[in-house]
């Protein structure tokens, strides 16, 4: 993202009015959109062919889109469509307007497997980017990308108080009681994470309209691609089991974090994002379609 | 988080809103703390003690915006089950004392709230507990949980008792005392979601994203994408907007796709990079932001739809 030089903005000025100089002070080029963005994705498939119907329904998604600056991104991520979790490797190429919209151009990765576009809009000087599937049609499918400064990762570069902060939908998971829990999902609450592989996290859950307090602890890895994964299991955290009769049934895997649900091992998976501050993941366990944001209390 | 100090101190947008003595007096626990590590042992404990927040820390304006459902409500507010969505401003003092300024939508019936009798109290992990009696036509006994990031300039929000519902508030601190026409202006990323439960053919799901620009004298254009419940509609529109001098904004546009004048409102977050709005249309349960093309480097907002 560019700023016209003054002599083009006083131009500007004298010749279309405040109006239009205002539209011709930010200018993106291709070269703009380079390097990688972490993102998360929430939303639904409401329509999709015979084929694919069991995939209809929440979909949640986190990874990275890397460019080139040249027109061209490698997508890696995992997704959860209807609660069934996919990894997927796909490459893409991209227009960037000079308004510093995008267009993407790419192949939905399997079990989808069709031509698709997306559709996006740069704010924050190219730092954060909101993206949509606008084809095939069908689909309210909405991410959110932060640029990715931080690289060579390792445990310590996790480490303090974050705000979690998740959303989505489960299907069909199994509480400790034995109940099958479907319906929206929320989740708030401070994850502490002490830089050497462990952490401590006192959260709010949201089932459907029932708040439960979840306090679970666990391990978690950070590569040196930066992708952090949290997991715990649920039947070795006292505080969460006795917090409610559904606390074992959180399961959290995708950006790092894992969570158990009725025995199961959770985790909670995605890449940091800014320089650390952040992290863009999902629960990447079977029956969850739940993404969102660990963001530092203070960095 | 050694690397997150590093931009910090880069970035020199950021060094002068903080300012160096807030900078010094977040940065003085920390380091007294760190000094207590080389005595004390116990790694864990003492992150948990290095972030430390009091009332006090909570304080000034904050612009919002939530989405949600209500799920489960007395037979009485049955008519308000579905969809709910705001936008508006928390003005904590600093004391306990939380007066909060709302546009809602309740199952896309628009109402204007204001409840000048909320309180708060924040804990030293920087967990803030909100007690108010929900306005009308809610009215009743409730309690919000909230945790603040980015010292103290966020926080994530949500609706815990009564029951029932699935609301989450996103927050950010106002940056500005008063506000003309002029604090909104440039291009803007449009960021929308929620529910349309009325009229019938545009009932379902909606997001929305485009490209925003303001004048800076009260006349916008805009480039959208619309997604009503799977099916895309690309709109080019103009519109007027206001922004009062307490930074309260609404934009209006006529919109062929939705056969209406759409308008919404919130309040500008920040230094007028954000805004934090709610579709004021009845029968829409629609937030989200607005967020300036330019300025703040990706690191400030990054706000949760």
């Amino acid at each position: 993202m560019k700023r016209l030089n003054l002599i083009g903005g006083l131009a500007g000025l004298l010749a279309l009015g405040s109006c239009c100089s205002v539209q011709a002070a930010i200018s993106c080029a291709t070269g703009d959109y380079n390097g990688t963005y972490a993102f998360f994705t929430t939303g639904y498939f409401l329509q999709l062919p015979p084929a694919a119907a069991s995939l209809m329904g929440p979909f949640a998604q986190a990874g990275t889109f890397t460019s080139d600056g040249q027109g061209n991104a490698t997508i890696a991520s995992t997704a959860s469509y209807n609660g069934l979790i996919q990894p997927a490797n796909v490459p893409a190429t991209y227009v960037l307007n000079p308004d510093c919209t995008i267009t993407f151009s790419l192949t939905l990765p399997p079990p989808l497997s069709v031509p698709s576009t997306f559709q996006g809009v740069f704010s924050q000087d190219n730092g954060q980017l909101s993206l949509m599937i606008t084809s095939p049609g069908g689909s309210t499918v909405v991410g959110t990308h932060i640029k990715q400064y931080v690289q060579n990762c390792k445990l310590s570069t996790l480490n303090g108080a974050y705000a979690i902060d998740m959303e989505g939908s489960t299907n069909g998971i199994l509480s400790a009681a034995g109940a099958a829990e479907t319906g929206t999902f929320r989740r708030i609450g401070r994850v502490i994470a002490d830089g050497a592989g462990n952490f401590t996290a006192t959260t709010l859950a949201d089932y459907n309209g029932q708040i439960v307090t979840e306090n679970f602890n666990g391990t978690y890895t950070l590569g040196t691609n930066c992708v952090v994964s949290l997991i715990y299991t649920n039947g070795t955290n006292p505080s969460a089991q006795n917090a409610a009769s559904r606390s074992g049934l959180l399961a959290r895997r995708g950006a790092g974090i894992h969570e158990t649900a009725g025995g199961q091992t959770i985790t909670i998976s995605g890449p940091l994002a800014s320089a650390g501050q952040s992290a863009m993941v999902m629960v990447a366990t079977q029956g969850w379609a739940v993404s969102g944001t660990l963001k530092a209390v203070q960095h | 988080m050694p690397d997150t100090y590093e931009v910090t101190i880069r970035k020199e947008d950021r060094q002068f809103r903080l300012g160096l003595t807030s900078l010094l007096r977040r940065i003085a626990p920390a380091v007294i703390l760190s000094l207590a590590v080389l005595v004390a042992p116990g790694v864990q404990s003492v992150l948990s003690a290095a972030i430390t927040c009091t009332d006090a820390d909570y304080v000034g304006h904050y612009a919002f915006s939530s989405v949600g459902s209500l799920v489960d409500l007395p037979p009485q507010g049955a008519i308000f089950l579905g969809t709910i969505s705001q936008a508006g401003r928390f003005n904590p003092d600093g004391k306990g004392s939380v007066p909060i300024e709302t546009f809602a939508s309740y199952n896309g019936y628009e109402t204007n709230g204001y409840t000048p009798g909320a309180t708060y109290s924040v804990s030293p992990d920087c967990v803030v507990s909100f007690n108010l009696t929900l306005p009308l036509p809610l009215g009743a006994p409730s309690q919000f949980t909230g945790i603040l990031s980015e010292h103290g300039t966020q926080m994530v929000l949500m609706l815990t008792v009564p029951q029932g519902t699935v609301i989450i508030g996103q927050h950010i601190k106002q940056d500005l005392l008063f506000c003309g026409l002029n604090n909104f202006s440039g291009a803007f990323q449009v960021d929308l979601t929620g529910t349309i439960a009325r009229p019938q053919q545009l009932s379902g799901q909606y997001r929305q994203l485009g490209r925003l620009v303001s004048d800076g004298d009260g006349n916008f254009t805009a480039s959208l994408i619309t997604n009503y419940n799977g099916n895309i509609v690309p709109e080019t529109v103009t519109g007027t907007y206001t922004l009062n001098s307490e930074c309260f904004l609404t934009l209006s546009y006529p919109s062929v796709s939705a056969a209406q004048t759409v308008s919404f409102s919130g309040a500008i977050g920040g230094h007028g990079e954000i805004a934090m709005v709610t579709v004021l249309s009845e029968g829409w349960g629609v937030s989200g932001t607005l967020r300036a093309q330019e300025g703040t480097g990706g690191e400030q907002l990054e706000i949760r739809q």
